[in-house]
């Protein structure tokens, strides 16, 4: 891996395409769940980006968490030039509808339970349960503190838990 | 282990992330108290969720390849400058041959 990388660094586009192509589906899927109409250009930016600052690249973080973090940061980007107004009142629709409260919960499955959250809690529980991140990596990734992470995860778990518990019961 | 520290550990665990001995810490950590199994649940319900909703990205930016920084040149600039001596030399050598036989 580190003469793939030393090539990509070199300008190899060929090996930077190796380089990167394990994470990409994780990647723009992450870009998803925070900025899913301007993914696309949210993806493409963000790769653009590393490949322009990967002779720079140090190898303190793994190349995953070091593209994940370009990605965060892009999103952050995209979501502050665009002041998407629509979605925040679509989020603040959600957090005043009844299927938000965590004690109706109960009644959905995790699928319609992880749509009733806002996306920046979409894309944390995304990081540390599907791409398998640790809470510091992920509060790398995010900017936000790790003891910001944690207690998130925790006040998340708790609102999941019903849902799934809900689920099982049949109910 | 902590049961917090343990619920902090099993998304990796589930994705295979730990190492072998942590790995073991938390099956053994989950075999002895049954109430972890919620989060087991939890975790293995997240991860199947977020896999369902995956797609396949778009290709890479086409401006990388065109972006492509140009190649480093197999021969250092002392090494091609000397060449080029070489080949100046070799070219008067050649006129200087053409030359005294067209003498002759």
């Amino acid at each position: 891996m580190d003469d793939v990388l030393t090539l990509a660094r070199s300008g190899n586009p060929a090996a930077f395409e190796r380089l990167v192509t394990p994470y990409l589906k994780g990647l723009y899927g992450f870009i998803r769940k925070r900025v899913d109409e301007q993914a696309e250009d949210v993806y493409q930016e963000t790769l653009l980006s590393a490949w322009q600052a990967l002779p720079g690249f140090q190898q303190n973080a793994s190349i995953k968490t070091w593209l994940y973090a370009i990605a965060g940061y892009k999103c952050a980007d995209a979501l502050r030039k665009h002041m998407r107004q629509p979605q925040m009142e679509e989020m603040d629709e959600r957090a005043a509808s009844p299927g938000f409260e965590e004690g109706t919960l109960a009644r959905m499955d995790i699928r319609d339970a992880l749509d009733a959250l806002g996306a920046e809690d979409q894309q944390l529980l995304y990081l540390v349960y599907h791409e398998g991140f640790t809470q510091k990596e992920a509060g790398v990734i995010l900017g936000i503190p790790e003891g910001t992470v944690k207690s998130r995860l925790y006040r998340l778990r708790g609102i999941l838990q019903q849902a799934l518990g809900g689920e099982q019961d049949g109910t | 282990m902590e049961h917090e520290q343990i619920r902090e550990h099993l998304p990796r665990f589930i994705t295979g992330s730990l190492g072998a001995q942590e790995s073991l810490a938390i099956s053994q950590a989950l075999a002895e108290h049954p109430e972890l199994m919620a989060d087991l649940r939890l975790a293995l319900a997240l991860h199947k969720a977020f896999e369902e909703e995956l797609t396949m990205p778009p290709p890479l930016p086409a401006v990388i390849y065109q972006q492509a920084r140009q190649p480093v040149p197999l021969l250092p600039t002392a090494l091609t400058g000397s060449i080029r001596q070489l080949r100046q030399a070799a070219d008067i050598t050649s006129k200087a041959i053409k030359l005294a036989f067209k003498m002759i």
